[in-house]
């Protein structure tokens, strides 16, 4: 029997976003106390260091380099890349979802600024946008 | 041949969309901002499955700047990059150029509204969809 696969939905601030479950190792849910701020990084966009399976990963907050106004960040998705796992924070975790249900969307031409992007598609579930987070752009990128 | 024009209103100014590029007027779907996007975008319209950028009514001349996902309805106007939604407040509905009077206007208005019309004593904005794409894309 094969596995359905699935997304993660979650939001920062009011933007929805999604990512493919493989990507993802673990969520932390109010971390805000967890997080050694010793270990802040504006230029890269790195907010702390977080303790995880014996290991110290960076936070990264996207939520600044998006341009979304300040908001309650207190969960960290805990993601794999080929640098090694890293934190994203995020504001509220929706749930996980089947990828089959969603219709991905290229971001139309009007809605493309010049410059770094971590998100090339939306995809559409339940009529509600969602964009998908390109995580090597998102890691990547935070210079 | 007579032209036909659809004629909204957004804060209490009014514009004009030639018919020929007029799809169609939405006051359903669902509105969202989008991070990233260039200056004078709102967002996104969902609409039937499809995404749809949405403008922000800055380009609107008369009209303050944030009021392109509050607005009650959606003017969708064809362009060369696809579907474009303006907001709206009003619908007037759709009138035949013969119907309306040309205005002059000393004012100086940007190059994509350089045409107005009069309908029924109220002044319309007509909007040229090439002109305003390209100033758009290439501002």
């Amino acid at each position: 029997m094969e596995a359905i696969a699935r997304r993660l939905l979650f939001r920062i601030g009011t933007v929805g976003f999604c990512l493919d479950l493989n990507e993802l190792i673990e969520i932390r849910e109010k971390i805000a106390d967890q997080i050694d701020a010793r270990q802040f990084d504006q230029q890269l966009s790195i907010v702390g260091a977080l303790s995880f399976r014996r290991t110290i990963i960076p936070v990264i907050n996207l939520a600044d380099k998006l341009g979304i106004p300040s908001v309650d960040l207190d969960v960290v998705l805990v993601l794999n890349s080929q640098e090694g796992n890293w934190g994203l924070l995020v504001s509220q975790v929706e749930g996980f979802f089947p990828a089959s249900e969603m219709i991905d969307h290229p971001i139309p031409r009007l809605l493309m600024a010049e410059g770094w992007r971590c998100f090339e598609h939306i995809a559409l579930y339940a009529g509600k946008p969602y964009l998908r987070l390109d995580l090597s752009a998102c890691y990547a990128g935070v210079d | 041949m007579n032209r036909k024009f659809g004629l909204f209103r957004l804060a209490s100014c009014g514009y004009a969309v030639p018919l020929d590029r007029l799809l169609r007027v939405a006051d359903c779907g669902f509105c969202a901002t989008l991070p990233l996007i260039p200056d004078g975008m709102a967002g996104m319209l969902v609409l039937d499955g499809e995404i749809i950028p949405l403008l922000d009514s800055n380009w609107l001349p008369g009209v303050e700047v944030g009021q392109g996902l509050s607005s009650g309805f959606k003017v969708l106007v064809m362009t060369e990059y696809g579907p474009l939604a303006l907001p709206a407040d009003l619908t007037v509905g759709i009138v035949a150029e013969n119907r309306c009077e040309r205005v002059s206007s000393a004012q100086e208005k940007p190059t994509f509204f350089s045409d107005s019309i009069s309908y029924r004593d109220n002044c319309y904005q007509v909007l040229n969809a090439d002109l305003f794409i390209m100033s758009l894309i290439r501002p």
